[in-house]
């Protein structure tokens, strides 16, 4: 789990990513899988600071970041729901955590 | 001209030979049929649609006949045959006519990529359409069926079309496939509908066709812009429930229902965005009809 | 050409076909769906900046088409890069063949092709490693009957086709381009070391020119399947005009197709890429190919089955003749693959197979 914390995330190209947010979360399209994805309100503003972190960012830093929006849904174990939601990118392929 | 302007004879004799050529929405198709039931049931459900020459270029070629093999002095069966295959397996004689709606549906789901194809029903008011996506057994067909006759155009029962260049709904309308108790349903709740003798025993049950009303075939080429998505699910014995549905959520559902969406890619994706922006999303529970019917119509405030 | 219309003669003369009407359109569309090659006409059109002059009820029908192609093609790219991925601790490159290698190395068979599965080729003793490496990956064999296994594994040239379990896409797995029990017998370790990398794809090669074509012929003359064959012989003609445009091809080509055992087969091949879509072929090929040229007799049978079985007219009217025409080449296919013996229970088996597969999928919705 501190690894997890430690590593450093990217999303996916963001030239690859199609969005629309209607205010309820986010759909998204990767065209690097061909799928089509939903987000809800507490993994959408994840994938969008990925994006904005080309060169990487860490769980930990993403943790900081998002405690600190006034936005975002009340969840208990931030750093936990924080894991999962990257952990679920990776296999989604729309994230992937950066080689040393 | 139209279906009706041609004598039974003559529209016999062109199913038999050379084929009769049918507008419906922007699609034309070429059917051939040398069955008497067919026959009947163009006779009925088509009779106010455009026929074509055969100068008109032809979508689809569709031929409902008896198998070509030896089979068919054992068993009385119709053939399905687009374009020299056929795409189902043969059915009973007396499924003739539901097999060509089956058969035109595959047609249009098959080849019409120039479109983005939901399979839902979709009507119209005031240049304004209604979608309903549903997987079958929703009971949408009924409810587009109810519709129909409480001032909504049809403007398809199974398969809605999108432009993907004005992402407005293109109208498809033919007939409305009703199944089992809806088919009692709707002649309760509509007398004068014209559904045709119902055929037994096909794999969806009890399956009769409702014709469109001749109002709906004026301005039967206007296409319509999306306003609202309506998810129907008819539950026997629930009260009616209309909830709204998050447009990124109804994004997801509707994707579901849109058969060839993966094929167009990002655009696919672009499209179904901008019919999203248009639509407010709900969705809706109902066991009683006219509940149904007005709860939709207070949408349109 | 005559004026009927024709989807191979339209192929080779694109420009005639905008003064066209639409009775002429309709047969082409017809045509070309059924033999899987309307959108190869649409990028031919496409190319030649005349796909705008076409009518528009036609024309949607051709922007339908490279839709598909173009989700296709996407997909082909996608699904290549996982092959490769999954393969990645094996210590041996990947061969593609047919479609994918078409598309990976931008061959012009590829432009508006529509594909099915993937096709790669390895070396026999890396075949158990590379199932075990696709399992892991998702990768799950189909065909579970032990007769299908013992088909593949034992006579065939391939693994039963593998499917992955998320994506649902088909991988085929071959050691060789003809089966262990077919009568002729092509070296699949000539194959692999004449193969050529794809120029910006790590461990992605391809068969040489001249093995490609050679595959190819191969390929459509002992494909059971015919309802592709029209597709794949303008597989084969746009391959030989790409690279046909070198002499040294050409005086090559008899050599290896001899070499592998493969002559006949090219013979074959060539003779019908000729008479369906014209493609020129230098005259002193046909003497060069000798040993491969078969009896009068055989070649009027061969071409009375394949002229109809190809034929893009005919295959609308599934007619009895070219049911006929498609079963007996079904038989020659797998005669050609197996075994007498082994064919008689093989074929019996599919066919009953066949029945009843066919009658579980065709349920109308």
């Amino acid at each position: 789990m501190s690894d997890d914390a430690k590593s450093l995330w990217c999303s996916a190209p963001a030239d690859s990513l199609a969005w629309r947010e209607w205010g309820a979360g986010a759909v998204v399209f990767n065209q690097g899988t061909g799928n089509t994805h939903y987000l809800d309100e507490f993994a959408a503003p994840v994938l969008h600071d990925l994006v904005a972190h080309p060169d990487g960012i860490t769980a930990d830093a993403l943790v900081t970041r998002l405690g600190r929006s006034a936005d975002l849904p009340d969840v208990s174990d931030p750093a936990s729901a924080i894991s999962e939601v990257l952990r679920e990118f990776a296999r989604l392929g729309l994230a992937r955590r950066m080689l040393a | 001209m139209i279906v009706a302007d041609l004598s039974r004879t003559e529209l016999a004799r062109r199913l038999a030979g050379p084929g009769l050529r049918l507008r419906t929405g922007p699609l034309v198709a070429r059917i051939q049929s040398p069955l008497p039931a067919v026959a009947d049931g163009i006779a009925l459900h088509y009779a106010q649609y455009p026929t074509t020459t055969d100068g008109e270029f032809a979508d689809f070629w569709v031929r409902v006949a008896r198998p070509r093999s030896l089979r068919r002095w054992f068993k009385s069966q119709a053939c399905l045959f687009v374009d020299g295959r056929s795409p189902f397996a043969p059915l009973p004689l007396d499924q003739a006519f539901p097999m060509l709606e089956w058969g035109l549906n595959w047609c249009v789901s098959a080849y019409c990529h120039q479109y983005l194809i939901i399979h839902a029903a979709v009507l119209e008011r005031s240049g304004r359409a209604l979608i309903l996506p549903a997987p079958p057994g929703s009971g949408k067909s009924t409810l587009a069926a109810a519709l129909v006759h409480r001032g909504w155009r049809l403007l398809s029962d199974e398969l809605t079309l999108i432009d993907p260049g004005s992402c407005r709904v293109v109208p498809l309308p033919r007939p409305v496939s009703l199944k089992n108790g809806s088919i009692d349903a709707i002649r309760a709740f509509a007398p004068s509908a014209k559904i045709g003798i119902p055929v037994r025993d096909t794999v969806k049950g009890t399956v009769a066709h409702m014709r469109v009303p001749s109002e709906c075939m004026r301005d039967a080429d206007n296409t319509a812009v999306p306003c609202w998505i309506v998810f129907p699910r008819y539950r026997a014995g629930s009260h009616l429930q209309l909830a709204a549905v998050p447009r990124e959520r109804g994004f997801m559902r509707v994707a579901e229902q849109a058969f060839n969406y993966s094929l167009h890619g990002r655009r696919g994706f672009e499209v179904l965005a901008q019919v999203l922006d248009r639509c407010t999303c709900h969705s809706l529970e109902y066991e009683d009809l006219d509940a149904a019917v007005a709860a939709i119509a207070a949408l349109d405030r | 050409m005559s004026g009927a219309p024709s989807i191979a003669a339209a192929l080779i003369a694109v420009d005639e076909l905008a003064a066209r009407g639409s009775p002429h359109w309709e047969e082409l569309v017809r045509q070309a769906r059924n033999a899987n090659l309307l959108s190869r006409l649409a990028c031919a059109l496409r190319d030649r900046d005349l796909l705008s002059g076409v009518g528009a009820a036609p024309r949607a029908h051709l922007e339908a088409a490279l839709t598909v192609a173009n989700a296709q093609a996407d997909a082909v790219r996608r699904e290549v890069a996982y092959v490769r991925n999954a393969l990645a601790r094996l210590d041996t490159d990947i061969v593609l063949l047919k479609g994918a290698a078409y598309l990976i190395a931008g061959l012009p068979p590829a432009r508006g092709r529509v594909f099915s599965d993937i096709d790669i080729l390895l070396p026999f003793d890396r075949l158990a490693d590379a199932e075990a490496e696709l399992r892991l990956h998702g990768w799950s064999t189909t065909h579970h009957d032990a007769y299908d296994q013992r088909y593949y594994r034992q006579w065939m040239h391939e693994l039963p086709p593998l499917r992955h379990g998320a994506r649902m896409s088909v991988l085929d797995v071959h050691h060789a381009i003809l089966p262990r029990t077919a009568r002729l017998k092509p070296d699949s370790a000539k194959l692999l070391a004449a193969s050529v990398p794809i120029a910006g794809e790590s461990r992605l090669r391809v068969l040489c020119p001249i093995d490609m074509v050679v595959h190819s012929a191969t390929h459509l003359l002992h494909n059971e399947e015919l309802s592709q064959g029209l597709r794949d012989l303008a597989d084969l003609d746009a391959l030989l005009r790409h690279f046909g445009a070198d002499a040294s091809f050409w005086r090559e080509l008899p050599r290896r197709a001899v070499e592998l055992d493969l002559s006949r087969p090219l013979f074959y091949g060539l003779r019908y890429a000729v008479r369906f879509f014209g493609t020129p072929i230098p005259e002193n090929l046909w003497r060069a190919l000798g040993v491969g040229v078969p009896s009068r007799v055989l070649v009027s049978l061969m071409d009375a089955l394949y002229e109809r079985a190809l034929d893009p007219v005919a295959a609308l009217d599934a007619g009895i003749a070219t049911s006929m025409a498609r079963q007996a080449l079904y038989v020659r296919g797998h005669w050609l693959r197996m075994p007498l013996p082994l064919l008689a229970r093989h074929l019996c088996v599919k066919a009953t197979r066949r029945r009843e597969s066919d009658r579980e999928q065709r349920r109308p919705v």
